[in-house]
């Protein structure tokens, strides 16, 4: 590229003299732009430091092509400060006062450590409250959009509900199939390690049947759904936001909470506990063969044992869990959706927040029900 | 042909590109002088987008051969493709910030590509290179989400002349603004244009842009350049497509 080289009256030089007054000037000679002088800043900034010691003067009359990167270098080498005796062409006198407009800012790009440390904990605090206050906002609003609809009976998206059950649902049932079953394995064969140890293989049933229906079924849903449908609602409302769909359908007269959170919040809540069903079946299935396999108890002992000594009522409780976190899930995933800004990494931030948001929220009533409801089917 | 004397910086010859079967150029002929600005015109689907990406190497032609700064675009190696860039800026459409940076870390982007600059020295380098272009101090930790369209062509005008490139590419620099922002960024781009010495290729469909800016006018129609001429003489060419472009500008056209 014959562009690149520099012939030597192109090169970029410092020289000193002195004046028939005794003082002492700097001339500049070449081009400094970036394209010249890229390969040696720090040698051409000292050069300009050392003279700037020296001397009182400067003549930048010499020079040819000087631009923000050249600039940059005699800005420094003057300590940001303009020299009282400055002659330049008259073309050039824009770069220095737009440094100098920047030295009047004090742009700040970076703050220190401590500083963003401890702000970056506030924010992170101040945050976590306003989410927690949008959620249920984002709540309130769709429950008064179900009850408006449900009292005209106009409006309902059946569509969008039967779409989001098939989603969530349907789709659904391959992954949470494989790993209710696998897990049913694992647990069985783990327990029925340690129960055979001390004599207790028989209690195999009470201790699989409890897990399954009571915590792991609905559990194992619930994180499956959140990874699953969470991310994508997400993504779909987030993307719809950036690309205005949101405000086309407010232009239209049509809520978005009505038409897109209250179909997934009715779509989740029915379609999470038929997965928790269809996980506990799974898993009951795992186990049955982990029994049969470690213990020798025939399969049909195994669920005779079963619907013998787990009541209904852990099921029922199990897949009341299931609805209560489908409509966590959906929840916080729209709400996260309505907050993604059009960047690409809002979008993956969003995203991750929401799944984590998710998960965490459906421990935490997780954890919370198992307390309340500790008595209920034991 | 050469233009001005002295080389050609850009050279299309006998170029032809289909598109899905869809012939877009055939036996398309063009040369770009040195610091003059050219502009390309032509109806929607006339290929005048599919032109820029060729010389930019994004595309390769099925047929003919682009070179651009002494490079064949077809046998451009990806090191190669680096030192060439430094050379070149490109404004797109849309402006094509990337959306995860700060309109600050957008502009030192190609720098530090490059490896031309010291860290140290950036921020200036950054800044004023922003501020030439009209964007305030204060806007350039903003990311791009946050900023006007017009803010947009700026920050990405900034971007493309921050390592003073000899040849600046841009589709439709007006695209999308009203008319005050457009006439500013017109005026912005002459000023560059005249400060860095650049070479300008422009696909536009704005007249302003097209008067206050273009040296010359090339006008893609029928699958090829019909005719590359000062404005001047392009309003007054005998062409469908001219006819209709310059429709209701003719009678103050010089």
């Amino acid at each position: 590229m014959a562009a690149v080289m520099t012939p030597d009256e192109d090169t970029a030089a410092v020289a000193c003299r002195a004046d028939t007054d005794g003082g002492r000037r700097v001339m500049l000679y070449g081009r400094w732009d970036i394209r010249a002088i890229h390969q040696r800043p720090h040698e051409l900034l000292s050069c300009l430091r050392s003279a700037a010691t020296r001397a009182t003067r400067w003549d930048l009359t010499q020079v040819r092509d000087l631009d923000a990167a050249g600039a940059t270098l005699l800005w420094r080498a003057w300590q940001r400060v303009r020299p009282a005796q400055l002659q330049m062409r008259a073309e050039d006198a824009w770069v220095f006062d737009n440094l100098a407009r920047q030295s009047a800012a004090a742009v700040q790009l970076r703050r220190t450590g401590l500083r963003r440390l401890v702000s970056q904990l506030g924010r992170s605090a101040a945050e976590c409250l306003s989410h927690s206050a949008g959620i249920l906002s984002l709540l309130g609003a769709a429950a008064l959009d179900s009850v408006a609809m449900l009292r005209t009976l106009k409006d309902i998206p059946r569509r969008e509900i039967t779409a989001t059950i098939f989603r969530t649902g349907a789709q659904a049932l391959a992954i949470s199939g494989l790993v209710g079953f696998l897990i049913g394995i694992v647990l069985c064969y783990l327990s029925g390690q340690q129960l055979r140890d001390i004599g207790a293989e028989s209690y195999v049933e009470n201790l699989v049947g409890f897990a399954v229906f009571r915590e792991l079924g609905p559990m194992l849903a619930a994180v499956l759904n959140a990874g699953r449908s969470g991310s994508a609602i997400t993504a779909q409302i987030g993307v719809m936001r950036v690309t205005e769909e949101l405000a086309a359908l407010s232009v239209l007269g049509i809520s978005p909470v009505r038409r897109l959170v209250v179909p997934r919040l009715i779509g989740q809540v029915v379609a999470l506990p038929l997965v928790v069903v269809w996980t506990d079946l799974a898993a009951i299935i795992g186990a049955m063969l982990g029994a049969h396999l470690q213990l020798g108890i025939a399969p049909g002992d195994f669920l005779r044992g079963i619907v013998r000594v787990i009541p209904l009522s852990n099921m029922l409780f199990g897949i009341g869990k299931g609805a209560l976190f489908g409509a966590a899930v959906a929840l916080i995933s729209c709400y996260y959706g309505f907050r993604i800004r059009p960047d690409s990494a809002s979008l993956a931030a969003g995203t991750t927040q929401a799944v984590v948001t998710a998960l965490t929220t459906v421990l935490i009533i997780d954890a919370v029900l198992a307390i309340a409801f500790s008595q209920v089917g034991m | 042909m050469t233009v001005g004397g002295s080389s050609p910086i850009i050279a299309v010859e006998g170029l032809q590109t289909d598109y899905d079967g869809v012939l877009i150029h055939r036996d398309l002929n063009l040369q770009v002088g040195r610091g003059e600005t050219l502009a390309i015109i032509g109806g929607s689907g006339s290929g005048k987008s599919t032109l820029l990406k060729l010389m930019l190497g994004l595309m390769q032609p099925n047929r003919g051969t682009v070179r651009v700064l002494d490079c064949d675009m077809a046998t451009l190696t990806v090191a190669r493709r680096k030192q060439w860039a430094a050379h070149c800026g490109v404004v797109f459409q849309g402006g094509a910030l990337f959306s995860a940076l700060s309109v600050f870390d957008n502009v030192a982007v190609p720098v530090r590509e490059a490896h031309w600059w010291p860290e140290e020295f950036l921020q200036e380098l950054v800044l004023v290179t922003l501020q030439s272009t009209g964007i305030d101090l204060d806007d350039a930790r903003k990311l791009p989400a946050e900023l006007s369209g017009g803010m947009v062509k700026r920050v990405a005008l900034a971007r493309a002349v921050v390592l003073k490139p000899e040849l600046l590419f841009m589709d439709e620099p007006t695209a999308g603004l009203d008319p005050e922002q457009c006439h500013a960024v017109v005026g912005l781009i002459a000023r560059l244009t005249q400060a860095f010495g650049l070479t300008v290729v422009m696909v536009t469909h704005d007249v302003e842009a097209l008067r206050a800016l273009a040296d010359r006018v090339a006008v893609l129609a029928d699958q090829r350049i019909v005719v590359t001429a000062p404005l001047a003489e392009v309003m007054h060419f005998e062409h469908p497509f001219v006819r209709h472009f310059f429709d209701g500008y003719g009678h103050h056209g010089e």
